[in-house]
């Protein structure tokens, strides 16, 4: 059962190899119904009859961007990135290192004992291939990925979402995020969604960036990309945006407005204040230019126009000149405007001819589970970010567009590869290393700690679910990069584990949970150890730490004070080490 | 009438030297402005159709920022208060003085620098006006620390100041002599008195843009019983969670001592201030509250008919409000979220006038038409 | 290996079973750096800086024994309501300058208590930079480098801690109060020189006291580095050691923690430095440089008056000033100034033109640092700007002087080098120098 540690580092990854691939080659007809990616690339082989399906697959080979799954031109470039640079291979994941990783990767809690346990004795040689497609079917999985887009868009310190009842703003947003995410609705479509503000629960986006020039850095950086914000004041010091670029784009939101539902302090305090958004049918960006007026031929100065970012001058409707705005109330939007400039950039942003959009996703979406984009930081395109493995972004970015934005589809892709089934193991000391030589280590997010923490410690699936971060581990444990995912040790946390009631309270033994197990079983010792194990990193003890952390435990004999003080530390120390705090 | 909706525009008074501070109409013909040099102008109302009225006299004697000026219910006195920590009296009516004259537009538009350095620009031709340069006829130090808060009894009997070491001040107005004196908590945004002089009204605040952390830090106000020089009423308590975050910045009761308004807007630190409260002073509690100016309400006036408010922003708004179901009936201006504020207002004793200074150097003069 | 054991520093031999254990834990840190490159079986654990792990910190070191206290003005505190007064012009504002004790220099009349210790400062009104927004300029002005290199740079508090500490002292060597203005920390110094964060006042967080007893601490500690030894075997990537380094730097910091306690002194001290979180952060921040940490960050928020900028600047001067020279004032009297550098400093100035909300915006052109104390050549104005404040005048000082100046004073090679992987970083750009007159 289980894995020892002798077994590290002897499976060397052959790229021929493929979990499922084998038997895809082998099976003729079958391959079609049997492949992982659940579109069978439709332009290519569509309505032809499965053999001769097969026969060009055959003739074809990999090359073909139809042909081969993204899986595969991931490997396949990945490889040619660590030839290049001349890096060693990585080995492959063990499956108590690829379980972890894939349960907090896709649903953002580490997976029970009992998850384990099963995972980990099951001898199906697809069973990895098996278990991503049931933690994509898993309601936890919107749930992580709320959260994750939610952090990314959003960031932790905004005044608005940061903080008690702050953090509770965000609950509506991410409600509803996850509902999208379940439902695998396109990316695109909630992208739109977002900016459209129109469901309820989505419009937390537009109260958090509350004015245009917050609108527009957030909407640059995080839909397209690209940090455009340096240009509000002078043109961009490091890239080509001008001034003109900047507030062109400002002036898509210099209309919008959002005003917060009125609520009784009782309710808001608790589920978060409601937001709605509206557009004025007035209103331009704080920039003016000067412009030659076509029939007098008189320079005059005027409010910029909005404008596409390398693109047109937005074509719209003059505002009649004696409009006069309405009075509105105290939380009351303005009236639908007959034109929506808003609704215009949204077109655009999710349209074809957007050069932007497809790519930063792509870019994005590799970044979360690779740990890092081809451009790095994540949201940073410009003229002097080079991608690392530019054809494979390409690549990525086309595969993306043609399955419309299926996100289940392109993770599904990522997570499948033997790129991202490397292990942990290694000489490179790189967090996030470039070329994907080595699996990328990110801390646990507070979220993941505040549900993995009751999953280790045995207190059930529900227990997780509800355990929100409260403000000390927001405060102590929110943070735990320099934003650029740099790693920045904080004494703080380490005192919170130390000495912090929270975590001492999972401890003590009770109804069922771990620590009791412990406590109360009759095996011996070392078995206790397994089952600790099991539960908090998720595999079984190498020979030696199941000694020592057998005699550690029995060091007392029976006492159960004596007992019940060694069980808490010995979970302290499981819960403290390195192996539990990060993603590897 | 009420509704003053035939109010318009009468005059502009272009005087872009410094920003204007305050307005105070001397009768209903004249209005004073003061401004952040430690000048005061007044003008004549009283021209004749189509013709724009100029300064005809100067006061000079302040050496620092003047916060606020009042003229007395006889029309006599001018009195102002100054970060030069003085508060001086002036002669409202005589027209004698040494011949002068003053510079209307030696100030610059004023304007945020960015990186993208924007010097002074080089000044326009100069409009200068021959008026009459008089001095003060009282110059009172009896203040240690700038003078922000000024009223007077309806009766013009009683005048208060506050500084900002937070020394209350009560005054026998006509001999200008200190009559009593105390010390409130952290300093004086603003202040008035009831009109039977016996209470003060003062906002306190340290103007913190972020608030050390501590609750003490917030601001206070008090409803101060003059003779004792103690607190009567903590507003605080009273207003519960309708207390705001930050500093009155015009706290006015009216004449027949019904309602006490007090705006909220002496210093912006969070979105969506400016609220106008009604108050009763003999409770403390609210008894309505008016809508005010986003972002800030930087001045309010009690209409002399008893039944309006009139009220400035910090959104370039002027807006007029009923007292008895706290509705707006009309306003003036161009709503802008980060926009020149109009910082002071005076009504003309009758009510048929209204003055209102603006950050971009000008003075508007209204016709209420009532 | 490293020159700690050249030099033949022995690990500590105890006799007792208890002392054995507590000692066994007692890892000063000249043994946890020994052990941290020893135990990674023999591999190049992340030895942040330096090239090879031949390479140690005691042989380029030369500890100064100096310390420095950084008062940070969070927003950008404006220079001509402060130390660059222009009265009478249009620019001035309504504030007036008072005299000091020393001949020629006028400051603003809200630092009075400042005024009296005039001679003990190096005002330099002639500062120039060119990151003039919050995020970008409180890194800059913290380490030295723009942040659109996207190198992670290691923070001013991180290198002197470096040079400056005592290894065997239990107290973290960089210390941040109240809110950060920079969140670049040790870079690629490594995590040994992270800051310790607290709040503003200096007080310890709730948890900082053992819930355990010491004999469980101790065997609990002890388990938890064999576990970790085992883990680091073929795992040196940096989060991991940077995790297994910080715990050990919270062991240590726990049984220091009684440094932070300052509470009966206070009672004493508050009313010279006025009861304020930031007066308490000062007071404590003196009491640290005495307990030996080498650099202390307090910072003061809410300078960033785009809006109503004098009574912002009157109400946050009411509490700087009896906090800064309190601090200057103690630090005189325990003999203690001449080893401890007081440096006064925001992320840049704010505009000489007023704009239309009573404020003043953000501004690099032209603006106003402080330097006092430890190796300072004090009661001197360095750089003027023009007679409004739109330009420098004379003696322009931008962000590497400003450091090579600093460092200087306080014994640290402003060219100290370092690498990242192969790629090496220096400690300011090329062509930073000290600006001598500054030195004493």
């Amino acid at each position: 059962m289980g894995e020892t540690a002798g077994r590290h580092g002897c499976e060397v990854l052959r790229s021929d190899v493929v979990p499922g691939s084998r038997r895809a080659k082998i099976e003729g007809a079958q391959v079609i119904s049997e492949s992982r990616s659940p579109t069978p690339p439709k332009s290519f082989l569509g309505g032809l009859p499965s053999f001769a399906a097969l026969i060009l697959l055959v003739a074809f080979g990999g090359n073909r961007v139809g042909a081969a799954s993204l899986s595969e031109t991931i490997d396949r470039e990945i490889k040619a990135g660590w030839e290049r640079e001349k890096l060693n291979v990585p080995a492959r994941s063990s499956d108590s290192v690829f379980l972890r990783r894939i349960y907090l990767d896709l649903v953002g809690m580490i997976p029970s004992y009992e998850e384990t346990t099963s995972f980990l004795a099951d001898t199906d040689p697809q069973k990895r291939a098996k278990l991503i497609d049931t933690l994509l079917a898993d309601s936890r999985y919107g749930r992580r990925q709320a959260q994750v887009f939610d952090l990314a868009m959003l960031t932790r310190d905004h005044k608005l979402v940061d903080g008690p009842v702050g953090y509770r703003n965000r609950g509506r947003f991410r409600e509803w995020l996850a509902k999208q995410f379940a439902a695998n609705e396109p990316y695109d479509r909630i992208a739109a969604k977002v900016l459209q503000a129109e469901e309820d629960g989505s419009q937390l986006y537009f109260a958090v960036y509350g004015n245009p020039d917050e609108m527009v850095a957030g909407v640059s950086r995080f839909f397209l990309g690209t940090q455009i914000q340096c240009a509000q004041c002078h043109n961009h010091p490091f890239e080509n945006w001008t001034q003109k670029d900047y507030h062109g784009m400002a002036a898509f939101f210099a209309r919008t407005v959002s005003v917060e539902v009125k609520e009784k302090p009782e309710i808001a305090n608790v589920k978060g204040k409601q937001y709605l958004v509206g557009e004025k049918t007035v209103g331009e960006a704080f920039f003016s230019i000067d412009k030659i007026d076509p029939k007098t031929k008189k320079k005059e100065t005027i409010p910029i126009p909005p404008k596409f970012l390398l693109g047109e001058v937005l074509n719209e409707p003059a505002t009649p000149k004696d409009f006069v705005e309405p009075k509105l109330k105290p939380g009351e939007l303005p009236p639908k405007p007959a034109f929506s400039r808003r609704e215009k950039f949204v077109e655009w942003l999710i349209g074809k001819d957007n050069p932007f959009f497809a790519k930063a996703t792509a870019n994005r979406v590799w970044a979360q589970f690779m740990g890092r984009g081809f451009v790095h930081p994540v949201d940073d395109f410009g003229s002097s970010s080079t991608p690392s493995h530019p054809k494979l972004l390409t690549a990525i970015e086309t595969e993306l567009v043609a399955h419309k934005f299926d996100l289940k589809w392109l993770i599904r892709e990522i997570v499948n590869s033997q790129a991202y089934q490397a292990a942990d193991l290694g000489e490179v000391k790189e967090a996030l290393p470039k070329f994907f030589e080595r699996a990328p280590v990110r801390p646990l997010s507070v979220e993941e700690l505040a549900a993995s923490l009751p999953i280790a410690m045995g207190l059930g699936g529900d227990a997780a679910l509800k355990t929100e971060p409260n403000k000390q581990m927001l405060e102590y444990l929110g943070k735990p990069t320099d934003g650029q995912g740099r790693f920045q040790g904080s004494l703080t946390e380490h005192l919170f584990f130390h000495n912090g009631d929270g975590f001492r309270g999972m401890c003590r033994p009770n109804k069922g949970n771990l620590a009791e197990k412990l406590l109360t079983g009759t095996e011996d010792w070392s078995q206790k150890v397994d089952r600790m194990f099991l539960s908090v990193l998720n595999r079984p003890p190498a020979g030696e730490e199941r000694e020592q952390f057998a005699q550690y435990l029995g060091a007392d004999g029976k006492d159960p004070k004596q007992a019940t003080q060694r069980i808490e530390d010995a979970l302290w120390v499981l819960v403290s080490s390195s192996e539990f705090r990060f993603n590897k | 009438m009420s509704d003053f909706s035939s109010a318009k525009v009468l005059h502009t008074l272009p005087w872009n030297s410094a920003y204007i501070t305050s307005l105070a109409f001397i009768g209903n013909d004249q209005v004073a402005a003061s401004n952040k040099n430690g000048d005061i102008l007044i003008w004549n109302l009283a021209v004749p159709e189509g013709k724009t009225p100029e300064p005809v006299r100067r006061l000079t004697g302040h050496t620092n920022e003047i916060n606020a000026i009042l003229a007395t219910p006889d029309s006599k006195t001018l009195i102002s208060v100054s970060n030069d920590r003085t508060v001086k009296y002036w002669d409202a009516t005589s027209d004698k003085g040494e011949p002068g004259s003053v510079l209307l537009n030696d100030g610059f538009l004023p304007k945020g620098v960015t990186e993208k350095v924007d010097k002074v620009p080089p000044p326009p031709p100069p409009i200068e006006v021959k008026v009459i340069v008089q001095k003060p006829i009282r110059d009172l130090t009896n203040h240690a620390e700038w003078v922000q808060g000024l009223a007077q009894t309806p009766d013009g009997k009683t005048l208060v100041t506050g500084d900002d070491q937070g020394v209350i001040i009560v005054w026998d107005l006509p001999a200008g002599k200190e009559r009593r004196r105390w010390q409130a908590t952290q300093w004086i945004a603003s202040l008035g008195i009831s009109p039977n002089g016996r209470e003060v009204a003062a906002s306190q605040h340290i103007p913190y843009r972020d608030k050390p952390g501590k609750e003490s830090f917030l601001p206070e106000f008090h409803l101060w019983d003059v003779e004792s020089g103690q607190s009567k009423l903590d507003l605080k308590k009273e207003l519960g969670k309708d207390f705001p975050r930050e500093a009155m910045s015009a706290v006015v009761y009216s004449r027949d001592g019904k309602w006490l308004a007090s705006a909220h807007g002496k210093l912006q630190t969070e979105k969506n201030q400016g609220k106008i409260l009604l108050l009763d002073p003999a409770t403390g509690k609210k008894i309505r509250e008016l809508a005010g100016h986003p972002v800030g309400t930087n001045d309010v006036a009690f209409h002399p008919d008893g039944k309006h408010l009139i009220s400035c922003g910090r959104d370039q708004m002027i807006k007029i409000w009923n007292l008895e179901d706290g509705k707006l009936v009309r306003d003036f201006g161009k709503f802008a979220d980060r926009g020149v504020w109009i910082g002071a207002l005076s009504i003309s004793p009758d009510g048929r006038r209204l003055a209102a200074a603006d950050r971009a150097g000008q003075i508007v003069i209204y016709s209420l038409a009532v | 290996m490293g020159a700690r054991e050249q030099l033949g520093i022995p690990f500590q031999q105890v006799t007792s079973m208890n002392q054995n254990l507590h000692q066994a834990n007692h890892v000063s840190r000249r043994a946890m750096l020994k052990g941290t490159v020893v135990t990674a079986g023999g591999m190049a654990v992340a030895n942040w800086g330096a090239l090879f792990h031949s390479q140690t910190i005691a042989a380029e070191a030369k500890r100064s024994g100096k310390r420095c206290i950084m008062l940070y003005m969070e927003g950008g505190a404006s220079q001509i309501d402060t130390f660059d007064m222009k009265p009478g012009r249009p620019t001035g504002g309504p504030f007036r300058p008072i005299k000091t004790n020393v001949d020629g220099i006028q400051i603003c009349e809200y630092l009075p208590k400042m005024a009296r210790h005039a001679d003990k400062l190096a005002i330099i009104r002639s500062m120039r930079t060119k990151s003039v927004d919050h995020g970008i300029g409180g890194y800059h002005m913290h380490t030295c480098y723009p942040s659109s290199e996207k190198f992670p740079h290691a923070e001013i508090g991180a290198m002197i801690a470096k040079y400056c500490e005592n290894p065997e002292s239990d107290l973290p060597s960089f210390i941040k109060m109240g809110s950060p203005g920079c969140t670049a920390g040790s870079g690629y110094l490594g995590p040994n020189y992270e800051p310790f964060t607290l709040g503003t006042d200096g007080q310890l967080p709730g948890f900082v006291n053992p819930g355990v007893p010491l004999a469980v601490q101790d065997r609990r500690a002890e388990l938890l580095k064999s576990f970790e030894e085992r883990f680091a075997k073929q795992r040196p990537a940096e989060p991991f050691a940077s995790h297994r380094e910080s715990e050990l730097r919270t062991i240590r910091l726990m049984r220091a923690r009684k440094a932070f306690d300052v509470e009966d002194q206070w009672n004493k001290a508050r009313d010279r430095y006025g009861n304020t979180p930031f007066g308490r952060g000062c007071f404590t921040a003196l009491k640290l440089a005495e307990a030996g940490v080498p650099f202390v960050e307090i910072g003061q928020v809410g300078y960033d008056s785009h809006n109503d900028n004098f009574p912002v600047h009157k109400a946050n001067l009411s509490v700087l000033d009896p906090a800064w020279s309190s601090l200057l004032q103690d630090l005189h009297d325990r003999g203690m100034l001449k080893d401890t550098l007081v440096v006064w400093t925001s992320e840049f100035g704010r505009t000489p033109a007023i704009n239309g909300q009573g404020g003043r915006d953000h501004f690099g052109r032209a603006w106003t640092v402080v330097l006092a104390g430890g190796g300072i050549k004090g009661g001197q104005l360095y750089g003027a700007s023009d007679r409004d404040g739109f330009e420098v005048a004379e003696k322009m000082v931008d962000e590497g002087a400003y450091f090579a100046t600093i460092y200087k004073a306080l014994g640290v090679n402003h060219r100290a080098k370092h690498y990242l992987g192969t790629r090496p970083i220096w400690a300011t750009p090329e062509g930073s120098k000290p600006i001598e007159e500054l030195l004493a």
